[in-house]
């Protein structure tokens, strides 16, 4: 992003000064399209958001992980104007959601839903009621989210469970469920199986999704759809199925298939094992699940009405995600969307004006985002991005709508696409790597006339399994890319319907392999390993290494100066990267995944090139480093 | 409360505390007349004076004669140079005592209960030092405010606790290093942590010595003690000799790559600062130390990584270690010259080098084997202090109850230091305190695990219990604890109520206690001596009686006025015509209850 920024901005001056015609489009970015407005903060407060609410006369309340309640006046600064900030209520313990309803605030703190009221109307709460109280066990891990009203009124909210170097749900009553609470303040249980339940939310059909974020029995991000009676994987919270209002029939950890093989395959011999609508594959997507919105802002935010936006809380970013329902049940894809907040992105709420307000907070959990909270807003300008709009199954392949018409030779050529599918693991270690992945030929290509829809025809599309659409080779009529090259599609389910008709698959001879470096017959060996680190970089990003790692700062794990500082072989690097050891890192908050469907060639010349950040030699051309090794 | 007080005493495991028996005053030379052995105390928070009840326990000084004659002041048989000492006393409204280590160096004990900002003069104080020659009104100086008054109300009982390093001299008399207070800890509440001692406080001795008795003021005013306890300890006489070492770079399953040491020499003290790397390296030393005196030596050992010391081919540690554990073997030491060698291996470099031997004979001060940088310090935490401003302030929290961790905690600051923890779950006090407000680094810094909220100043510990309960009679035993559907929370309102000094907020509880409505409001009183718990109830109150208090034992010290709990805080009540409250035993606690039949609602004051 700051180099094309910088590019772009020398090539103004190049312009302007006349010397240099360029004809070339400069590359668009995100900001191009969705900028990104931050709320300045009072010097002596710690926003460390846990909640956003908006309110019907536009001002904003948030609620914070230090238990205040703080109402914003004039949060869209309209005419360059500050905001105001007045504190409603405090004093309540990790307030980590906020709703505003009827005149009043309601707050999920870790051990109560509280109603918020201002009897004598002074701008501050002075009525603190119990709506509902649950029991914790003193674990911090216990985090309650929520709430979320339904169109009935009631309130959903979902229970973290316990960590204990693993997820546990006994510890307290109704850890590791959904629950609604009713208007009466009575709760009742919904569905279970939640490990860290960040983000929810009641779609305008009135059904719960729900994010999960990586861990045991959690192989990467996904979005579940819950309905009464669901088990959403994680064991912690069937402890839970043993009261008699369980909607689960009682079940415990050893009716799970643990065996590694696919959720899809598990849930197949588990009945009340429900599988995600869509996974949010790990560091390709994101890396912990945070809060989803659905655009109910009829165009006022973009052409994705009906999609929703969901965002991840170490990345400091969103994504998008658009659903459909095949064979009655959800299913769908997850795109990128929009990077470079500030902090970790927890909550987003819609604005009156359709713009999003992005509540961020970062302390102890690490973020991209450098700050340790912060408040933006997101605000579609109005020009038209170059998008796949939406990715939908068919029973042969897939169609993606762009948001534009596509370059019809550009959409025919094989080479723009690079399609694959693989799936995770479904097990009680925490994460999992990259399993089964294979190639799905492309057979077909059909464009449609207004060359707004592109349907792939593919072999090899294996149900259950996530589909990796990247379209790197597409441009519009003006010659730009996409301005996102890839989806991820989860197909749960293949829809019936008619095959399109396309031509025998025509056999292209594969690209050659450009790394001439690696020769095929013979092993690799490490110290042979002269480091490129242009050619790292690539792999950095391709492998989204750099979704948690940086060159020399801390971002979610740790920096690659630190880990040249442990000394570790090539050879060790590698064993870690396929089989991470998160007690080596106690001072950080995220385990890494295992990352063993990473060549083994691209690990060694990672390594190898992280081995050459470390030791005395301080300064070095990187171009020019002979291994350590 | 008690865990919390002794911690000062507790870090020398293994080795003896020696308790003053207070049965008679042998342990005191020439004690005058001021100084009696008796069973007991007790006061009254406006009381000038104690009441002592006979028997053998505590020692108190009541003013027989003239005050301010120097002889009055007790002296201990004992002399002492490095030591740590803790002790309870009692002093009635107004009185003026202190605790002399070295006869030299005074810890002020005075009645500064309710003074919001304490001086060098205040109870706790490390009192200041005095030379006249500095002019009229300046003779004072170099003294140390307490960081915050943590004193009790006149006739409860303190705990002090004194962590004290003697100032030494070389053999000529000339001295080296100045006294020094480590830590002085009143009332569970640290109040001075490494305050040096340029010379003698005001009415010590002005020579400075190694040895000298603790001393305790005994002509200012009535002052009671008990419980003193005490453990010396004496300057380590033990020498080293400079160690060789060899630094060998690479290292596999604990053993060295290669034979030839990277590096080898000598240096005055064993330290991990030899090995440049953070990993994969061996490090040895080998070297010798004098013993001056025999005895059972306690040798003592911490290290990140793997480690081996041995002393005279005697396997003192062996294994695998991360910092703080610390592995330790006594070990007989004759007079004389002793070898040992120490094997320092380091294959991970996810915690950094850390190496640290520790040579200690009973009753002295632990010696230091290697440099003093090689063991590191564990990196300090910066506090996270929740502050009260000119309105209550409240924070909900996990809390520590004891060993029970607390979910549904609420802490509530009110103004003038007093601050109560409040369980919402029981309706019932966790602790009542006066000084600062909360410490809330546990819940606040990084991802705050712990999520506990911590008092910060002077403590009372209470019994979560909620005070309202049906019972048959008045000796049926009050619930521990109450069940969810027999008591439900329902959130608190929170109420302007108006004093002299001003309009304040405060929260208002409100249950629900099987069909009973009840509001549960606590406020400071007028001159912040306490708090006042108001309870409100709507429905039957037949059978409806109040806990107020609950301790080991409840006395009358005043009308409607008890000391509870060994003397730990007071309570006041407001009985009626027909409703009196009783003193009752239940299982081996004394309870202080009242029916509340025919009432609507109740106050009581905790005064402390």
């Amino acid at each position: 992003m700051k180099t094309t920024k910088l590019l772009s901005l020398i090539l103004i001056g190049l312009l302007t000064q006349q010397t240099f015609a360029q004809t070339k489009p400069r590359p668009l970015t995100e900001e191009d399209f969705y900028e990104i407005k931050t709320l300045p903060i009072p010097d002596n407060i710690r926003l460390e958001i846990g909640g956003v609410a908006p309110m019907p006369d536009g001002r904003l309340g948030v609620c914070t992980r230090r238990g205040e309640v703080w109402v914003i006046e004039n949060p869209y600064q309209l005419n360059g104007t500050s905001p105001s900030y007045t504190l409603f209520a405090s004093g309540l313990h990790e307030a980590l959601g906020l709703a505003y309803r009827d005149g009043a605030f309601y707050c999920t703190q870790r051990g109560e839903l509280t109603k918020l009221i201002d009897t004598d109307a002074d701008g501050k709460a002075d009525v603190y009621e119990s709506v509902a109280n649950w029991d914790l066990s003193g674990n911090y891990h216990e985090y309650s989210y929520g709430p979320v009203f339904d169109k009935a009124g009631d309130m959903y909210l979902t229970f973290n469970v316990a960590w204990v170097g693993y997820g546990e749900g006994k510890l307290a009553k109704w850890r590791g469920w959904l629950v609604k609470i009713k208007k009466d303040g009575t709760l009742e249980p919904v569905a279970t199986g939640l490990r860290s339940p960040a983000g929810f939310t009641v779609n305008s059909n009135g059904d719960v999704l729900y994010g999960e974020n990586q861990g045991d029995w959690v192989g990467s991000g996904r979005i579940t759809h819950l309905e009464k009676g669901d088990f959403a994987g994680n064991a912690g919270g069937l402890y839970w199925t043993k009261e008699p209002d369980s909607p689960l029939k009682f079940t415990t950890v050893k009716d799970i298939p643990d065996t590694g093989e696919p959720m899809f395959e598990a849930a197949k011999k588990m009945k009340s094992l429900k599988l995600p609508a869509v996974w949010f594959p790990h560091a390709l997507m994101g890396i912990s699940t945070a809060d989803m919105i659905e655009d109910e802002t009829g165009g006022k935010f973009g052409p994705f009405q009906g999609q929703y936006f969901v965002y991840d809380q170490g990345q400091s970013k969103a994504m998008r995600m658009t659903l459909e329902k095949v064979n009655g049940k959800y299913q769908g894809a997850c795109y990128p969307f929009r990077e470079g907040f500030q902090s970790g992105t927890l909550r987003a709420r819609w604005g009156n004006d359709g713009s999003m307000f992005v509540g961020q907070t970062s302390r102890g959990w690490g973020s991209t985002g450098k700050d340790l909270f912060g408040l933006q807003r997101l605000v579609w300008n109005g020009r038209m991005p170059f998008e796949m709009k939406s990715v939908s199954a068919r029973p042969d392949g897939f169609e993606i709508e762009f948001t534009q018409p596509v370059s019809r030779q550009s959409a025919e050529n094989y080479s723009s696409y690079e399609l694959k599918s693989f799936t995770y693991k479904y097990q009680h270690q925490y994460g999992s790597p990259i399993i089964n992945q294979e190639d799905t030929p492309l057979r077909g290509v059909i464009v449609s006339e207004d060359r707004m829809k592109v349907r792939l025809v593919l072999d090899n599309i294996r149900q259950g399994y996530i589909h990796q659409l990247m379209a790197s080779g597409i441009v519009n009529d003006e010659g730009q890319p996409l301005l996102h090259d890839v989806s991820y599609y989860t197909l749960n389910e293949i829809p019936t319907g008619d095959m399109a008709k396309v031509a025998p698959r025509v056999i292209v001879p594969a690209t050659p392999v450009k790394d001439a470096k690696v020769n095929a017959k013979k092993p690799v060996l490490s110290k042979d390993i002269i480091v490129n680190s242009k050619e790292v970089a690539v792999l950095l990003k391709k492998h989204a290494c750099l979704a948690c790692h940086a060159e020399a700062t801390k971002v979610v794990g740790p920096s690659y100066t630190d880990i040249a500082k442990r000394n570790y072989t090539n050879e060790q690097i590698l064993e870690l990267v396929y089989k991470p050891k998160p007690e080596n890192w106690p001072d950080y908050a995220t385990e890494m995944a295992p990352m063993s469907h990473v060549p083994k060639a691209d690990v060694l010349k990672i390594a190898a090139w992280i081995n050459s950040l470390g030791g005395k030699k301080a300064k070095v051309d990187l171009n020019k480093i002979e291994n350590r090794d | 409360m008690l865990k919390k007080l002794l911690f000062l005493l507790t870090p020398l495991t293994g080795f003896a505390q020696t308790q003053i028996p207070l049965n008679d005053l042998s342990a005191f030379k020439n004690p005058s007349t001021n100084w009696t052995i008796e069973g007991g105390v007790t006061g009254n928070f406006n009381a000038e004076s104690l009441t002592a009840t006979a028997g053998k326990s505590v020692i108190v000084c009541t003013i027989r004669g003239k005050k301010y004659q120097t002889n009055d002041d007790l002296y201990s048989v004992m002399e002492h140079g490095d030591i740590k000492m803790s002790m309870d006393f009692m002093i009635p409204k107004g009185s003026n005592s202190g605790l002399y280590l070295q006869s030299r160096y005074e810890v002020q004990i005075l009645d500064s209960w309710l003074k919001k900002v304490p001086n060098d003069g205040d109870c706790g104080a490390i009192y200041h030092r005095w030379d006249e020659s500095r002019g009229k009104g300046n003779e004072g100086y170099e003294g140390h405010a307490p960081r915050q008054n943590a004193c009790k109300a006149p006739g409860l009982w303190n705990h002090l606790e004194v962590d004290f390093k003697a100032p030494t001299f070389d053999a000529s008399g000339k001295k080296l290093t100045n006294a020094r207070f480590n830590k002085v800890v009143l009332n569970g509440v640290l109040i001075h942590e490494n305050i040096e001692l340029l010379g003698v406080t005001r009415g010590g001795a002005l020579q400075e010595v190694a040895k000298a008795p603790f001393r305790i003021q005994g002509d200012h005013g009535q002052v009671a003690f008990k419980n003193i306890v005490y453990e010396k300890s004496e300057p380590s006489k033990l020498t080293f000799s400079p160690a060789s070492y060899e630094y060998f770079e690479g290292v596999k399953e604990g053993i060295t790559k290669s034979n030839t040491p990277t590096a080898t020499g000598t240096v005055a003290r064993p330290t991990m600062k030899l090995a440049p790397n953070q990993s994969d390296f061996v490090l040895t030393f080998k070297g010798k130390f004098n013993v001056p005196e025999a005895d059972n030596y306690k040798i003592s050992c911490q290290w990140n990584g793997l480690g081996t010391l041995v002393v005279d081919n005697d396997t003192i540690a062996n294994g695998w270690y991360l910092q703080p554990d610390e592995h330790s073997k006594i070990k007989q030491l004759s007079v004389g010259e002793h070898t040992y060698s120490i094997r320092y291996v380091k294959e991970f470099s996810w915690r950094k080098n850390s190496l640290g031997i520790f040579i200690q004979k009973p009753l002295s001060e632990k010696a230091s084997l290697t440099e003093r940088t090689s063991l590191l310090e564990p990196e300090p935490i910066p506090l996270v202090e929740i502050k009260t401003n000119d309105q209550p302030v409240l924070q909900r929290s996990f809390m520590m109850f004891g060993k029970t961790k607390k979910t549904h905690a609420i802490s509530v600051g009110m103004p003038n230091g007093l601050s109560f923890s409040y369980d919402l779950n029981q309706g019932g006090f966790l602790h009542l305190w006066r000084g600062k407000f909360l410490n809330a680094t546990e819940m606040w810094h990084d991802r705050g695990e712990p999520q506990t909220g911590e008092p910060m100043g002077t403590v009372v510990t209470s019994n979560d219990k909620f005070p309202l309960a049906y019972l048959s009679n008045a000796d049926t035993a009050f619930p521990d604890s109450l069940t969810k559907n027999d008591l439900k929370y329902k959130g608190y309102k929170l109420e302007k109520r108006w004093s002299f000094s001003g309009e304040f907020t405060y929260p208002n509880f409100m249950y629900e206690y099987k069909g009973l409505k009840v509001n549960d409001i606590t406020t400071p009183l007028d001159q912040f001596e306490g708090v006042n718990r108001n309870l409100k109830f709507e429905g039957e109150a037949g059978q409806l009686y109040a806990l107020m208090a609950e301790g080991s034992d409840i006395v009358e010290v005043g009308t409607n006025r008890y000391s509870v709990d060994n003397q730990n805080y007071y309570v006041q009540v407001f009985p009626t015509e027909t409703n009196k409250p009783i003193v009752r035993n239940n299982n081996g606690k004394k309870q202080l209850v009242m029916p509340l039949n025919g009432l609507k609602e109740i106050s009581y004051h905790l005064i402390f």
